[in-house]
């Protein structure tokens, strides 16, 4: 699915009488793969997600599906058939008494067999390593925080969106529900959804996407692919970002005389880059 | 002075029978010192966390926590003062909504005057960076100065153990740096000492002790040149070693670098300018 962002201008009250604008004359598009949302708490980083999903509709400017104009008609229909969301602290949002009955809510309400629903959600919770048969008949309120985190996201991927939305995924995971989270995510994308991932985490980020935005205060100010962008440490950091952490120290040590090229993203490009630098 | 500020001697807790949450559990913690402790979610850390200031009843074992026994209901206020804890959430640990009230709230519960607790919020809220914030809404501010509106209402009740659970996580990576920054500050100058509980590797390889636990058991405990260089044991607690080390191992089994691991980002400047 491609979506068009044409000139999308948000703003909402913060305090009353007081205009805040939350995205400002944003334009972009994506299709296919994943893209990373960059930005510094309040920068718009979750308006813009909502604002995609259409939820939110903008003040000014349009939102295009498939070159079709999301604000009413066919093209909202289609928005609305194809987007899957997952706020931030997704599992704050449970409403069910059992993980099976969670996941299999959204697919019930689509009037799909209870079969289907059941392999769908076996195999959306497998893909966030967890296993429908062992956790189906539990309540959603007695896991642990990792595990609520992979079931709210489990739900939403068993609906299969071809527009995937996801809204700091990763924060508080340990590293293994992390890393199941990351396969996931590149996961449907592979399938073919248009994935779009907003975080402050800049490691993560370079491990699944493709392209990365950043936004401040509104604003796009970078736009390019993921080693364009996280593989420059000291880019970001003039934009108050954070590049990935083999960026980050690829930077410190040419600030100390070491010679490292390239942009490395991983330990293995660094401890390449750095190979190449002493050969060079 | 070789008194302890957490004395921990086979702590064991089970929120349900049979399925326990932490096993046999020792831990001692130094004045001034900076102990970081990993392991996966579940594995016990915010349990055993939220019994050093008594928010989780002591079942078995021992523990006590700057010479008070966390037993003693006597003294459970006195505990909370003398240790303080930061969450996840910013938004969930405010009890008012205007940043002076919220962070004077320790010290007059804990008993300090009108006028004594509105001081030491506001060299509480000096000493986190926020001064002059007294009267700002504290939904108005970042995540990372909520952070540090959370940090200065427990620095105002003057505490020499401050627990951070998770704190950094949902905050963005400037505001993660003015509170490590915030934190060790008041570490050495206040000699406080700092218990970490963290996700983020490259936070505990700052710390002066890395403590693992899997399963609700200490696994292991050292100085963070040994805990996050050992991958067998990170491995076996569902932990990655910080990018520094895997990036040194690459080069090791390249032959181009002897010699010990660094752990942070400046021991391996050093380690590849020597």
């Amino acid at each position: 699915m491609r979506v068009t962002l044409d000139g999308v201008t948000l703003a909402y009250e913060g305090a009353p009488g007081e205009k805040v604008r939350a995205l400002d004359a944003v334009s972009l598009a994506v299709e296919g793969g994943v893209t990373g949302v960059m930005g510094q708490t309040g920068s718009g980083k979750s308006t813009l997600l909502e604002v995609m999903a259409g939820v939110l509709a903008p003040d000014a400017g349009r939102v295009l599906v498939d070159g079709r104009d999301a604000s009413g008609g066919a093209g909202a229909r289609l928005l609305a058939a194809s987007v899957g969301l997952v706020l931030q602290l997704p599992e704050r949002q449970f409403f069910e008494s059992t993980v099976e009955r969670e996941v299999g809510f959204g697919l019930l309400a689509r009037g799909i067999s209870t079969r289907e629903v059941r392999r769908r959600s076996e195999r959306a919770l497998a893909l966030m390593g967890l296993s429908l048969d062992e956790l189906g008949g539990r309540s959603p309120f007695s896991l642990s925080g990792g595990q609520q985190r992979r079931v709210a996201i489990a739900s939403v991927l068993a609906l299969r969106p071809s527009l995937l939305l996801l809204d700091e995924p990763t924060a508080g995971l340990d590293p293994r529900a992390r890393r199941a989270c990351l396969e996931a995510i590149r996961a449907a994308a592979q399938e073919g959804a248009t994935v779009v991932v907003a975080s402050h985490d800049a490691n993560a980020l370079a491990a699944v996407c493709d392209c990365v935005v950043a936004l401040e205060d509104g604003r796009v100010t970078l736009d390019g692919t993921t080693r364009e962008l996280l593989g420059n440490a000291a880019l970001m950091r003039e934009h108050g970002l954070e590049g990935a952490c083999a960026a980050r120290a690829a930077s410190a040590l040419r600030r100390a005389g070491v010679a490292v090229s390239g942009a490395p993203l991983t330990a293995e490009e660094l401890a390449a880059a750095i190979v190449a630098g002493r050969s060079s | 002075m070789g008194e302890k500020v957490v004395e921990a001697r086979g702590v064991s807790h089970a929120y349900v029978r049979k399925r326990p949450t932490l096993k046999d559990v020792s831990l001692d913690v130094a004045p001034g010192e900076l102990v970081a402790i990993v392991g996966e979610n579940g594995s016990g850390k915010t349990t055993l966390a939220r019994h050093l200031n008594a928010l989780i009843p002591l079942q078995e074992g021992e523990l006590r926590v700057v010479g008070i026994d966390v037993r003693d209901a006597a003294n459970v206020w006195e505990l909370r003062r003398l240790c303080g804890m930061v969450f996840q959430n910013p938004e969930n640990q405010f009890v008012s909504s205007v940043v002076g009230e919220d962070v004077a709230f320790g010290p007059k519960n804990f008993g300090a005057g009108e006028k004594d607790a509105r001081l030491a919020a506001s060299s509480a809220l000096a000493a986190v960076g926020l001064e002059g914030l007294e009267r700002r809404d504290v939904h108005a501010l970042s995540g990372g100065q909520q952070q540090r509106v959370a940090l200065a209402g427990v620095l105002a009740s003057g505490p020499q153990v401050i627990v951070l659970d998770e704190a950094t996580s949902m905050i963005d990576p400037r505001g993660r740096d003015e509170l490590v920054r915030t934190v060790l500050a008041a570490r050495s100058e206040r000699g406080a000492a700092i218990i970490w509980i963290t996700h983020d590797m490259e936070l505990a390889a700052r710390a002066d002790r890395v403590v693992v636990m899997r399963e609700g058991e200490v696994v292991a405990q050292g100085a963070p040149e040994d805990v996050l260089t050992d991958e067998d044991l990170l491995s076996s607690a569902g932990l990655e070693p910080p990018l520094v080390v895997r990036t040194w191992r690459v080069l090791q089994a390249a032959g181009a670098v002897l010699g010990p691991a660094p752990v942070t980002v400046e021991g391996l400047v050093s380690a590849l300018c020597a």
